[in-house]
């Protein structure tokens, strides 16, 4: 993660500026638990730019889309079945992912 | 924070694996060399699988094994006794493989020569499940004793997964384990998932998993 972070920022950061937050999106279907995330990011920060900056998450609920009948739903909720058409082919809308949306920086 | 940014990032901390994985896959391919990526549980029996898998196809295919479980008790010494090559991955103790550790195991292993490398992935249903390690086929093997719900427990696994095999069916009596529960959960996954009943002590369908495999393996690299 830190890493996709830190390629992210190449040539953005001006040398004035310092790294506050770090907006991470998680999927509720990857299975990762915010909680521990942070508490990773705690250990992993130490001696990076990203000392000072703290880890935001954002919850991204687990959609999926019926590939018979079109439906999106929720998918845990209806147990990866359409509850529309009972359909099981599916395709991933959001939810599947950890994906780092933004960082801010400050002066 | 009076003066403060935004940089809008917008990406997928997988994106880096996502892309090793893909040139090694296209490497793997212009190489014709077939890998299959094989996941489970600790104990579902990968090590015996391996070895069955082995004998039934080390005479008509070139096979190479990478073992990175650090529960494995396959040691090169084993392996090479079925004249196959093999090596063992160090994965410091993560708990599974991504495609840039699975690419240096493959220029270790050295592969040009091979036909079939089977990478035997960290005993876990959960991190394997998440980083594509570049494998032209993905494997689990659940047992018996697991039971049958694993399906809805570990839906990630069973999506990414193209063979599902069920092991240890000699001792069925004795367990609740619905074989048909599980492969309709498994369906409902995946429908495209292949299922092949085993058990790897006693041999039973064994034969229809490693014609299956040899199949597979024949139609990439021709």
């Amino acid at each position: 993660m830190l890493k996709t972070a830190k390629s992210a920022l190449e040539g953005q950061l001006k040398p004035n500026e310092k790294v506050s937050r770090l907006v991470l999106e998680v999927g509720e279907l990857t299975g990762a638990v915010p909680a521990y995330l942070k508490t990773a990011y705690e250990s992993l920060k130490v001696d990076t730019i990203f000392e000072n900056c703290e880890l935001e998450t954002i919850f991204m609920p687990g959609t999926v889309r019926c590939k018979s009948c079109g439906e999106e739903f929720a998918a845990r909720e209806h147990n990866f079945t359409c509850p529309g058409c009972a359909g099981i082919d599916l395709s991933f809308v959001s939810g599947k992912d950890l994906v780092i949306k933004e960082i801010i920086v400050e002066e | 924070m009076e003066n403060y940014r935004i940089i809008e990032v917008k990406q997928s901390i997988f994106d880096d694996n996502d892309k090793d994985a893909n040139l090694l896959r296209e490497k793997m391919k212009e190489e014709k060399t077939f890998l299959m990526n094989l996941m489970s549980s600790p104990g579902a029996g990968k090590t015996t699988t391996l070895k069955g898998t082995l004998n039934a196809l080390k005479d008509d295919l070139k096979i190479g094994v990478m073992e990175a479980d650090i529960d494995s008790d396959v040691d090169a010494a084993t392996i090479s006794e079925l004249g196959v090559k093999t090596i063992q991955l160090h994965t410091g103790g993560m708990c599974h493989l991504d495609a840039d550790m699975t690419r240096q195991g493959v220029t270790n292993l050295g592969t040009e020569d091979l036909d079939l490398v089977i990478l035997e992935n960290v005993g876990n249903l959960v991190c394997p499940a998440e980083f594509d390690t570049g494998a032209a086929m993905n494997a689990m093997i659940l047992s018996v004793p697991e039971g049958h719900d694993k399906p809805l427990k570990y839906p990630l696994v069973f999506q990414v997964c193209d063979v599902l095999i069920i092991n240890k069916i000699d001792v069925l009596p004795y367990f609740d384990f619905d074989m048909d529960k599980v492969k309709e959960y498994a369906l409902m996954r995946n429908p495209n998932l292949k299922i092949f009943p085993i058990s790897a002590k006693t041999g039973e369908g064994m034969e229809a998993w490693t014609s299956y495999l040899k199949e597979r393996v024949e139609s990439y690299i021709k």
